[in-house]
């Protein structure tokens, strides 16, 4: 079960700069970039969650790392 | 997927059978290969079963058994943001970028914002040529379809694998990421070279802090990506110009510590793969091949290529990456 948009833990991860040892290297990068995007523009939050929650749901292999979030 | 060192004979009985196949070797090994669902990439250095070795006789060969479909392209680099649109359901995707290409550089930059570029695992490796021939041959990319040569583009292998199968793509980097008592570097840009850095937030000539300092220039600068460290490594420093140049780019508003010395990086890479390695593919960083002595000496059990750069997802420097595929059932159960 992929948590919706409104899931507090996507802003979470995207605003924190938590390690994500457990995580899936795809999933690690990618919220590394997401997180220096949102840092420079911190309007874009809410397309950059779009954006990993996408990628979330596209992967299998990602859906236990939203754990980690 | 079966990784093996083949002659040229094997690996062109292999392509006319029909194998999906990505192929690293010497430039006139690859260029004599028959067309067929096959990317190759120049490369004279490898690790194999015995060590790591410079061979211009034998063809590093990644084939993918259990394939149920493949499809080879070339991209340019304009068309370069479009590698996800060929991804195949439970696929892997297999990238070669030449070392020195404009592809390599915009990549290398631009790469981690491709749209849909994280949707599935996308492996590779910059090519390169023989170090005593930089300047005077192209590292090359192959096109196994059409027998094209190329330096310059990306050649890219979508394979599609039956839903039994797992991927498993990661690296392993076997530098430390120097602790908070130790200086950070913030960049003001992205890019393959800076002048200027803030190191603990002042800032400063990079060139004169590395002389000043004495600062290893074969020790990586290492960033923390959510718990992955990653590895940018230093090329040149030009006190002239106060330029110094790096083998991948720093990324802006990313905090880089100089890595902590490897004593032995033979041990390290025996420590770091554990019992790891067999039936996996890995490339792993010329300089690590340099700098680490790895000629004669293996890797742990991993075998692949030495690289002019490693990719995982984007690219990396003085890393190995590796790639697995196994069935979902034995994955569970190890």
């Amino acid at each position: 079960m992929i948590p919706d948009l409104s899931d507090p833990r996507w802003k979470r991860v995207l605003t924190s700069e938590s390690d994500l040892g457990s995580a899936s290297l795809a999933t690690r990068i990618l919220v590394t970039r997401l997180r220096r995007e949102v840092k420079v523009a911190p309007g874009s939050i809410g397309a950059k969650i779009g954006e990993l929650r996408d990628f979330v749901t596209k992967n299998g292999f990602a859906v236990a790392d939203v754990a980690a979030f | 997927m079966r990784n093996e060192m083949l002659s040229p004979a094997e690996a062109a009985a292999k392509i006319e059978a029909g194998a999906v196949m990505v192929i690293a070797g010497d430039e006139a090994l690859l260029r004599a290969l028959p067309r067929g669902k096959w990317i190759g990439g120049t490369s004279v250095y490898f690790v194999t079963e015995a060590g790591g070795c410079v061979d211009r006789e034998r063809l590093f060969c990644t084939t993918f058994d259990s394939a149920t479909d493949a499809k080879v392209r070339h991209l340019d680099v304009e068309t370069l943001p479009a590698i996800a649109e060929g991804y195949l359901s439970n696929g892997v995707t297999f990238i070669m970028l030449p070392a020195f290409s404009l592809a390599h550089s915009e990549f290398a930059v631009a790469g981690s914002g491709f749209p849909g570029l994280f949707d599935q695992p996308l492996v590779g490796w910059v090519t390169g040529v023989h170090l005593d021939e930089i300047g005077k041959r192209s590292p090359l990319v192959i096109d196994g379809a059409t027998g094209a040569a190329q330096d310059e583009g990306a050649v890219l292998l979508h394979v599609a694998l039956p839903d039994s199968k797992t991927i498993n793509l990661d690296i392993l980097n076997i530098f430390s990421q120097g602790d908070a008592a130790e200086d950070s570097f913030l960049f003001d840009t992205d890019g393959f070279s800076a002048t200027t850095v803030k190191v603990n937030g002042v800032e400063r000539r990079f060139a004169e802090y590395i002389t000043e300092t004495g600062l290893d220039p074969q020790l990586p600068l290492v960033a923390n990506y959510a718990g992955a460290l990653i590895n940018v490594s230093i090329q040149s420093v030009d006190q002239a110009t106060g330029e110094v140049k790096f083998y991948a780019p720093v990324v802006h508003g990313v905090e880089y510590r100089q890595a902590r010395p490897v004593g032995n990086y033979v041990e390290a890479f025996a420590a770091g793969a554990g019992s790891a390695g067999e039936g996996e593919f890995s490339c792993n960083c010329i300089l690590n091949y340099l700098y680490g002595g790895l000629e004669g000496h293996k890797t742990g059990g991993y075998t692949g290529p030495v690289t002019f750069g490693e990719i995982a997802y984007i690219l990396l420097n003085q890393t190995m990456v590796h790639l697995d595929v196994a069935e979902a059932e034995a994955r569970a159960v190890a």
